[in-house]
């Protein structure tokens, strides 16, 4: 029954969205303001390859346990690590290349720890971010509530025109469901930004999530055509109607 | 001499006397109620300590043992803080006694100008835990149990006992209170039977007098009892009864060594009319082939440095003639094994004098009879020579961890001031000796203490050697 | 070998080792040289007012740096007050861990912790761990539901107040026969373990300071003590949420390694040159990072190396810490990690900042870079690239691997067999200058890893039939002997005890500690001829079982 879920009702439609090609984006200054720090002059081979590509800060935010974790390994290694629950200590960093619309966009992904002790190290890493994924746990009421006050924190660290995707994650959990999907909607539309029911369990999502992200980078670094981002930053309006009655 | 001796003792005693904080025995039912918590206290020592204070620690005391009922079906045992020490036993259920001493600690501060108190002033918690044991089976044979006392009554018995008997204990510290056993003279065959042969004829004749032993000097010869009791008996003996005896022998000087007669010591003025036989303590005890443990009367007798122990069931309808006559029989008889057996102590002595000089210290103990047996030089005549308190220390820790040796077990420690302490387990028998060798090494050490354990301990077999 | 020793007369077991140093001994170490029982001296020894005074005065090593690479003060300042916790931040998550606990009342929940202590989930447990503020409130409890502990932690707390109070004296510990609680107090917190299991008092408040340092390094104690300054009933979980892991991690793996036991390190065994190669990859990558204060590379609870800024050691206590926190954050594996640690030895008063990341996927070492600026990450980042490659170059990923595959033509992995003494079951030597450690038979992971997974339904007291030691058990044996040897007032050189079950030899000299488990009712002569062998093969290998040297940026 609550397989429901894993139909791909929510995926985004590739062909909505079609960004220009990426600008040079070469000078951006160090992104984490490290005195006297310059880009190292032989990049190692990593680095190397992905020269030419912008690379994009996003950020994992939510309580803990909401699995930030759990969806970002489900998005680099396409596997969920069942029963491993382990809190992330202080701020994880991977680096993913996602391609949309063949364009490549680097995601320089940074993982937070949800815990409160580390929160004044994380809010560090706001102020340079390009984009936020905001993570609840759908079986978690109150990681649900504690969303406003995330959004808070936002406007007050982070860069105003950052790019904010609201998730709502463990959508696998059927029966333990405690925040109906109507309810991260509403939210979601209440404060402008995008949202989407995902499972780092079954996978559902994941890389749609990434992909829009990725996309809507690319878009604000590309104004080309301003009304049409306008309308596909908010695309869990035109998927509201095909919404499972899962809740 | 004597006067050495009882210095030597006296100084001691009060180094570990003054280290007791309290005593106190408790039962939490007796006062329920908040408020009846003074109830609660059926002794205190010191008793000049104020009511809140008494309260206080009590108090503490049924929260530490509550508290520790949460995770263990055990009762508790021990409380340590950082100044005290505080030990518990539980002789009858809802019943405690609780001994706390002071424990010397070092602070930061006198660390930091090179002041330190070691091992010297430690009592071992193992010693503490038998000081209350035998405190409560001392009340126990003579008082019997806690529980038969209405508590109207209870306060003022505990007083009566326990007042008297902790201003008369003396506490060494030495290797007999690590090691709570039992002195047994080794006698000649000839002589033992004829120990035996007296003690037959004696029943034969008295049939109401049971011998529940016979003891010269300080040293068992006989017994008659069930083994805990036997402890008991020999402690108020040697401890308490005898040492009073012969300071009273002492004082009458000439005229008591005259007096090769024996004479009743217990009652301790004698039996010299019917009414002296109102004094009779009456004792719980089980003898040998007892099933539990019943009332008799307590009757000592004693010629020259023989003393001999009588029960009389206490249904009999005593009668002074019974006691004369008695004296009568004993009297000379007693005489005569005395001296014999002073004849073979005499020889004995010279014999393990010429021993004692070249030997180690060494200390044996069999649980099963409580047979104690320590070399010549460990003689509370010469403190000089006692053990250190911190190879005491570590042999009591041997001592109380049985676990550790099993049934055939040997253990060599070696102490950073070069004593070496071997402790050896073989079938209930535990054998200790301490050497103090700068250049030595285990193997050395090891062959010394077998050569000791051959010598000594004939026909006792440790394994492994 | 065998004739060797023939010839040269047998070392008597009284005596130092015929060398100038003992196994293992170098003359600069990078570890603090420690007994892990001073540290419980000193915690014993102190009076109530010591106590106190010595949670007020601390000074701070990190800012000491800081001034000393430049930092003017004006930074030293900022960056210190950001990494305090803001009061606004109370708002936004006070819910999530907003406990619904009942104001704590010692009286009135009586009853019931005594049923919940009687449930499955807490009764018949070794070794239980309460940690609780000295307001009474529960913070931590290895086992069970801290809010349902709110009574017993009254109780507690009642305990401790009262000896304090009323008698100006300090709770140490409780017995019965098959019981022992020993308190600690330390700051604003309540320490407690009940344990059933042979640990001597000594040993169980070393692991109470341990799980208190725990604390301090995921929150510093400077913070530690303003919060409860601020709001003495404050609920301390929410602070430590995602913490009390490391903590259950910590009490397993003291209970395990007799590191903690001995107040040592473990040490990768590798050769001289792989190590080598391993501490000049990372000296000649990081010597240009100045903010760098340690460079630690480790596997599988083992010290592979370890560079330090110059006049700065370790002690041995917070490398186990950061072995803690690697073995218990599985998220350090699937990303490079950035992240405060504070070390409470090094500095209990602020944080330092670091790269955690494992060297390769195909190399389970993990490389920590230790600084004292907040946001170095990308430089130390790329450092850790470029220290992978060179290793990988210099096939040094190889001998790890290697090494920690115990690979069984190391003579390091089997060393009981290598050197051909059938007599010693089991040995752990620990060489006191360098505070280091090793033993025949390191405690495998998948052994602590199985308990982690069941602990907390497991830990039950198991009477079981023992057929075949394992490591562990050998390490519980030992704990007895340990605790005679470092005992205070009665300490011991040598204990040589045999029995039916087994012979073990416990030894201390100046420069080293050794405990050497034998077959049973073992001839001294035999055991002493066999530790000589011993002796001599520790010597022999020493570049490849210790850390020979202190390397500096």
């Amino acid at each position: 029954m609550a397989t429901d879920d894993s139909m791909s009702d929510d995926v985004f439609e590739d062909d909505t969205l079609r960004a220009p090609a990426p600008a040079a984006h070469r000078s951006t200054p160090s992104p984490t303001g490290y005195r006297d720090y310059y880009p190292p002059a032989v990049p190692s081979s990593r680095l190397q390859d992905d020269d030419d590509i912008i690379i994009h800060k996003t950020i994992l935010l939510g309580d803990s346990g909401v699995g930030k974790t759990s969806l970002l390994v489900q998005f680099e290694t396409g596997k969920f690590q069942a029963g491993n629950f382990s809190a992330t200590v202080g701020i994880g960093f991977t680096n993913k290349v996602v391609t949309v619309d063949g364009i490549k966009v680097k995601l320089q992904i940074w993982d937070t720890a949800g815990q409160e002790r580390f929160r004044s190290v994380t809010h560090a890493y706001y102020r340079d971010a390009h984009a936020l994924l905001l993570l609840y746990d759908v079986t978690n009421k109150i990681s649900f509530d504690n969303i406003r006050a995330w959004l808070g924190e936002i406007r007050e660290y982070a860069q105003d025109d950052v790019v904010i995707m609201l998730l709502g994650n463990k959508s696998d959990s059927g029966l333990e469901r405690a925040v109906r999907r109507e309810e991260g909607q509403r939210l979601a539309r209440e404060y402008q930004v995008s949202f989407m029911e995902t499972s780092a369990k079954t996978g559902l999502n994941v890389e749609a999530a990434f992909a829009h992200v990725a996309r809507s980078l690319v878009a604000k670094a590309n104004p080309v055509d301003p009304s049409r981002l306008a309308v596909r930053a908010q695309p869990t309006q035109e998927q509201r109607s095909s919404c499972p009655p899962c809740s | 001499m004597i006067n050495s001796l009882r210095n030597s003792t006296f100084y001691t005693m009060i180094d570990v006397k003054a280290k007791i904080n309290s005593f106190f025995i408790f039962n939490s039912s007796f006062g329920p109620r908040e408020g009846d918590e003074l109830q609660r206290i059926l002794f205190y020592h010191p008793s000049q300590t104020s009511a809140d204070a008494q309260k206080m620690q009590v108090g503490l005391c049924e929260a530490v043992v509550k508290f520790m009922s949460t995770f263990s079906s055990e009762p508790c045992e021990a409380l340590q803080t950082q100044t005290k020490r505080y030990i518990f036993y539980q002789p009858e259920k809802g019943y405690w006694m609780v001994l706390v001493v002071r424990i010397p600690y070092t602070t930061k501060a006198l660390s930091a100008i090179g002041e330190s108190r070691g091992a010297a002033d430690i009592i071992n918690p193992s010693v503490m835990y038998d000081l209350l044991k035998s405190a409560y089976k001392m009340f126990r044979m003579f008082r019997g149990p806690f529980k038969n006392y209405p508590i109207e009554e209870i306060y003022t018995i505990c007083d009566q006992f326990y007042t008297p008997y902790i201003s008369s204990r003396n506490l060494s510290n030495d290797i007999t209170d690590v090691i709570q056993g039992i002195n047994y003279l080794p006698l000649d065959k000839n002589s033992f039977f004829k120990v035996l042969c007296f003690i037959d004829l004696l029943e034969v004749n008295y049939p109401h007098f049971k011998c529940i032993s016979f003891i010269y000097n300080e040293q068992l010869i006989w017994n008659g009892l069930s083994t805990p009791d036997m402890l008991t008996l020999y402690q108020y003996l040697v401890q308490s009864l005898l040492p009073k005896q012969v300071e009273k022998e002492i004082q009458g000087g000439a005229v008591a060594a005259a007096q090769r007669h024996g004479r009743f010591i217990h009652p301790p003025e004698g039996i010299h009319s019917q009414a002296d036989l109102q004094k009779l303590v009456k004792v719980h005890l089980m003898r040998e082939d007892d099933k539990e443990t019943k009332q008799y009367y307590l009757v000592v007798y004693r010629t020259m440095s023989a003393t001999v122990c009588f029960t009389v069931d206490e249904n009999v309808d005593l009668q002074f003639e019974m006691f004369r006559s008695l004296d009568a029989f004993i009297g000379p008889q007693l005489s005569a094994i005395a001296s014999t057996i002073s004849e073979q102590c005499t020889l004995h002595a010279l014999h393990t004098a010429q021993l004692a000089a070249s030997e180690h210290k060494f200390v044996y103990f069999n649980r099963l009879n409580l047979a104690f047996k320590t070399s010549p030089t460990l003689n509370k005549l010469h403190p000089s020579t006692a053990i250190k308190p911190e190879v005491l220390s570590i042999i009591a820790s041997i001592h109380s961890d049985k676990q550790s040796l099993g049934n055939y077990g040997e253990i060599i420690i070696k102490t950073p001031d070069e004593y070496w302490i071997t402790g050896k387990s073989s079938n209930e028998r535990e054998f200790y000796v301490i050497i103090q060798e700068k250049n030595a090494n285990l193997k050395e050490i090891a062959d010394e203490v077998r050569r000791i354990c051959e010598a000594q301990m004939k026909g006792i077999f440790f394994y492994p050697m | 070998m065998a004739s060797t020793s023939k010839d040269v007369p047998i070392v008597t077991i009284e005596e130092n080792p015929p060398d100038d140093l003992e196994p293992g001994a170098c003359y600069d170490s990078i570890l603090n040289p420690t007994d892990s029982f001073e540290e419980f001296a000193s915690e014993m020894s102190s009076s109530l007012q010591e106590r106190n005074i010595s949670l007020a005065a601390i000074n701070s090593t990190i800012s000491e740096i800081q001034s000393e690479i430049g930092e003017n003060s004006a930074q030293i300042k900022t960056t210190k007050s950001s990494d305090d916790l803001q009061n606004k931040d109370e708002s936004i998550s006070a819910s999530t861990s907003n406990s619904n606990l009942i104001e704590q009342n010692g009286d009135d929940t009586d009853n019931e912790k005594d049923d919940y202590l009687q449930t499955p989930e807490l009764v018949n447990k070794e070794k239980h761990v309460f940690i609780l503020s000295s307001a009474g409130k529960p913070i931590y409890s290895r086992y069970g539901n801290e809010d349902k502990l709110a009574g017993l932690c009254g109780v507690i707390q009642a305990l401790v107040s009262v000896v304090e109070e009323q008698n100006q004296d300090i709770l140490r510990s409780i017995t019965t026969k098959d019981c022992k609680a020993v308190f600690l107090v330390k700051g604003p917190l309540i320490l407690v373990a009940v344990s059933k299991s042979n640990e001597s008092e000594t040993q169980l408040v070393l692991q109470l300071t341990y799980a208190f340092n725990q604390i301090v390094s995921v929150l510093t104690l400077t913070q530690l003590n303003r919060i409860f300054e601020q709001r003495r009933n404050y609920d301390l979980r929410r602070l430590l949420s995602g913490a009390e892991r490391l903590i259950d991690h910590l009490l397993i793996f003291m209970e395990k390694d007799p590191a903690f036991l001995l107040g040592a390190v473990r040490c990768l065994p590798l050769p001289e040159k792989a190590r080598e190669n391993i501490t000049s990859a990372i000296q000649s990558t990081c010597n240009k990072i100045r903010d760098l204060v340690f460079a630690i590379m480790l596997a599988g609870n083992q010290l592979i190396t370890l560079v330090r800024m110059k006049k700065y050691t370790l002690h041995p206590s917070d490398i186990h810490l950061l072995f803690n926190l690697v073995r218990s954050s599985e998220s350090f594996k699937t990303a490079e990690s950035w992240t405060p640690i504070c070390l409470p030895k090094f500095d209990s008063t602020g944080f330092l900042h670091g790269h955690v990341s494992y060297i390769s996927e195909d190399c389970q070492a993990c490389l920590l870079l230790l600084t004292v600026q907040r946001d170095a990450f990308f430089p130390l980042s790329q450092a850790k690239h470029t220290i992978a490659e060179k290793l990988r170059r210099s096939n040094c990923l190889v001998a790890i691997n290697d090494a920690l595959n115990r690979n069984e033509e190391l003579p390091t992995t089997n060393p009981l067999k290598h050197i051909g003494i059938p007599e010693i079951r089991h040995f752990m030597y620990k060489c006191k200058s360098t505070a280091q450690l090793f033993t025949s038979d390191p405690i495998s992971l998948d052994k602590l890893q199985d308990y982690r997974m069941r602990h907390k339904v497991g830990g039950d007291i198991m009477v079981k039939k023992i057929e075949k030691l394992s490591d562990i058990d050998y390490v519980r044996n030992y704990r007895r002997f340990c605790s005679s040897i470092h005992c205070t007032s009665t300490p011991a050189k040598l204990i040589f005890r045999s029995n039916s079950s087994d012979t073990i030899l416990a030894w201390v000299t100046n420069g080293f500690e050794l405990y050497v488990t034998f077959d049973p009712l073992m001839e001294k002569d035999q055991a002493i001829k066999a530790v000589d062998r011993l002796l001599k093969w520790i010597k022999k290998e020493e570049q490849r079982i210790f850390i020979m040297h202190a390397p500096t940026f």
